[in-house]
């Protein structure tokens, strides 16, 4: 084993760098690169958990279909007694510490960046390929800025967000990012798909 | 395709995203060891397929991954309501055409 380890996004060799700079696009896509996400897990009817945690993660949990926190460290509803957490690679460890420290073994905090990966889609043609791709009514009434789902997305499962301004996150086991990545090929191709990497 | 209640995640979802695990509400014997082969028998392989309401144990596979109960109709399709585990749910005698048969 080599000393130094290095770490790429499940969808390097995808082939994104096929579709960046294209001119125009009605579809966006941001490979979101590698992630730093932890699974929470703990029952909120057992364990006080908005006491033992929001000292630590500086807000509550969020509630079903629900996000909470900043970007620097976004929790999202996975399940009642799941969130997904989202921070940096440096506060990673620390965190996770932090975590487990706080809720004394009432529960688990799991280091799951190497088990999803994250894209951003947008563009003006974003909502027509959500809705080829989802059964999930995705329209703005139903699913507005800082709901998040998880639901199927073509013949995979995935976890949405809607970022706002017309953004969306999608998170997706990583074993599934280059079917989901080659299927939004497909269904952007009457849009035209644009690969950013800001 | 027909819309699943999940009481967990609090909303209509497609079909697509549940799956079905069974019959609802099948108690284990108290006591295994007193109880008759035929009665082990039966909580273990024996199962209702009754035309009219049944009462079902479906997995929200896609979705936040819980189980739960739904009181269905075989015959039409539908579906009475969705509740948790550690709820009751009594369908309303009015909407059973067939009624509940044990």
């Amino acid at each position: 084993m080599s000393a130094t380890m290095t770490t790429r996004s499940p969808l390097s060799g995808a082939g994104l760098a096929r579709f960046t700079g294209k001119p125009g696009g009605g579809v966006v896509i941001k490979d979101c690169g590698v992630p730093a996400l932890l699974m929470l897990r703990g029952d909120p009817q057992r364990v006080a958990l908005s006491d033992l945690l929001t000292p630590v993660l500086g807000f509550a949990l969020p509630d079903a279909l629900q996000c909470a926190g900043t970007e620097a460290s976004l929790a999202r509803w996975m399940s009642p007694d799941s969130w997904l957490l989202s921070v940096t690679h440096d506060t990673l460890e620390a965190t996770q510490q932090a975590l487990l420290d706080a809720l004394g073994g009432h529960g688990a905090v799991v280091d799951v960046s190497g088990a999803f990966a994250v894209l951003e889609l947008s563009g003006p043609a974003v909502m027509e390929v959500l809705q080829k791709s989802t059964g999930y009514d995705v329209h703005p009434d139903n699913f507005p800025e800082g709901k998040v789902v998880s639901t199927t997305f073509a013949k995979a499962g995935v976890t949405l967000r809607n970022q706002g301004q017309g953004s969306y996150e999608l998170i997706v086991r990583r074993s599934f990012a280059q079917y989901v990545f080659h299927w939004l090929v497909g269904a952007s191709g009457e849009h035209g798909l644009r690969a950013s990497t800001e | 395709m027909f819309l699943i209640h999940c009481p967990y995640c609090g909303e209509d979802r497609e079909e697509e995203e549940f799956h079905a695990a069974g019959e609802a509400h099948i108690a284990r014997p108290v006591d295994p060891d007193a109880c008759s082969d035929e009665e082990w028998g039966n909580y273990l392989y024996f199962r209702r397929n009754p035309r009219g309401l049944h009462r079902e144990l479906w997995n929200h596979t896609a979705g936040c991954g819980k189980y739960f109960n739904i009181a269905r109709d075989t015959a039409t399709y539908v579906i009475h309501g969705s509740y948790r585990l550690d709820e009751t749910f009594d369908v309303p005698t009015e909407s059973t055409a067939t009624g509940e048969r044990s």
